[in-house]
């Protein structure tokens, strides 16, 4: 039996499979911070603070399986953590009340970035986790759930209902420039 | 032999279902027309589900287009493999975490020399030590009473001889020592012959713990022994 992508090859000792996990999801990682942090530095520092933070915790890390999910919790901890200093970055929430939305094109305004991962962060963190893997890394279901060490009928459901919230965000659908 | 005459209105019927059959094929659907839509009052499923469909792929390829535009600065990945490089001697990283999914338990204490040496010798060496360790005359004993035990018509007199030889075994093996620490004399079943069964059972009760023989021990009325106490003593 194959084993998992998420746990240790027979090959790989701890620090090979860590540091292969967060090569693998690093994108991931990063939407995950920027869905807190606008700008793109600060969302990279949240995501080392948070990956540093982790490889020293990661024998308290019970469930392998589970350690893409777990990693990013703790990067968004790291993000909110870096959004509350004094002298904090800037986070994807000012930029809704300062800023116009771009016009929709071919490719996405920062703006339009900031404002569907701002709002992405607000769904419950399960639902988040799953939308934002699904569509950084272009996971099916069936993959989604192997990721994240759950059942594929968990995925499944959290998807539908962050997608749900998401579908009834009427900012959301002009700025994804879809008909009402 | 002929086909039985049509009923009157068959070819109505037949030429119902072929349109029903035309209409579901979307032959002759008008524009906007529903085949399983019974009333211009009831909800259009089916355009419904269309525009659900269409609406969810919108959404899709809106979040897609979004997530796949966010891209991290370049070198960033770099800048972080080297921070781990930097970090690893510093960090407590166990190396135990397994391809099974088990989380890393605390190790075992090495065992001392002596426990190794016990749970490393095999059932075999450890059968031998325990027969070596056995007296021979016991051992003799215990076949003897192994075949009594067996023998569903014993030899006449069979238990007479194994009772005499347990008598005369038991008192061999527990002679009493000449020492004052030492406990008192075990009871010896010879001195139980000829007593009533109720005093053997108590008899042979002496050797449980308080615990257990508490209750099922009651003193002899009218005597200042304990019933258990050895004759002897």
């Amino acid at each position: 039996m194959p084993v998992a992508s998420n746990l240790p090859r027979p090959d790989e000792d701890s620090r090979a499979w860590f540091e292969r996990i967060v090569r693998d999801h690093y994108r991931f990682l990063y939407a995950t911070a920027a869905r807190v942090l606008r700008r793109p530095e600060d969302a990279e520092d949240a995501v080392q603070t948070g990956v540093l933070k982790a490889m020293q915790r990661l024998d308290q890390l019970t469930e392998p399986k589970a350690i893409v999910g777990w990693l990013g919790r703790i990067v968004r901890h790291a993000a909110i953590d870096i959004a509350r200093k004094p002298n904090r970055a800037t986070t994807s929430t000012e930029l809704l009340d300062s800023s116009a939305l771009e016009p929709v094109d071919d490719k996405p305004g920062q703006d339009e970035i900031a404002l569907v991962l701002h709002e992405v962060d607000q769904l419950p963190e399960s639902q988040a986790e799953v939308i934002t893997l699904r569509f950084v890394e272009g996971l099916s279901v069936a993959e989604l759930a192997e990721r994240l060490g759950i059942t594929p009928n968990a995925a499944r459901v959290r998807m539908f209902r962050g997608y749900e919230r998401l579908r009834a965000n009427p900012r959301l659908r002009a700025a994804l420039g879809i008909d009402p | 032999m002929t086909q039985p005459p049509l009923p009157p209105d068959a070819n109505d019927y037949a030429a119902d279902l072929s349109r029903a059959e035309r209409i579901f094929a979307g032959l002759d659907r008008p524009a906007g027309h529903n085949p399983l839509r019974l009333s211009p009052s009831e909800p259009d499923l089916l355009a419904e589900t269309e525009r659900e469909m269409r609406d969810a792929a919108d959404w899709a390829r809106g979040l897609e287009r979004v997530f796949g535009a966010l891209t991290p600065p370049p070198g960033a990945l770099d800048r972080l493999q080297t921070a781990m490089t930097t970090a690893w001697s510093d960090a407590a990283v166990p190396d135990d975490v397994t391809a099974s999914g088990n989380a890393p338990q605390a190790a075992d204490p090495e065992p001392t020399e002596g426990e190794e040496a016990f749970f490393d010798r095999g059932p075999d060496e450890e059968a031998s030590e325990l027969d070596s360790e056995l007296n021979p005359e016991l051992q003799r004993l215990d076949q003897a009473l192994d075949r009594a035990l067996r023998s569903t018509q014993p030899e006449h007199g069979a238990l007479d001889r194994l009772q005499r030889t347990l008598a005369t075994q038991t008192q061999m093996d527990f002679e009493p020592v000449a020492d004052e620490d030492a406990p008192p004399a075990p009871l010896r079943i010879a001195d139980y012959q000829g007593a009533s069964p109720g005093q053997e059972l108590r008899a042979a009760g002496s050797d449980l713990d308080d615990d257990e023989t508490e209750d099922t021990a009651p003193n002899d009325p009218g005597s200042s022994d304990p019933p258990n106490a050895p004759a002897d003593a």
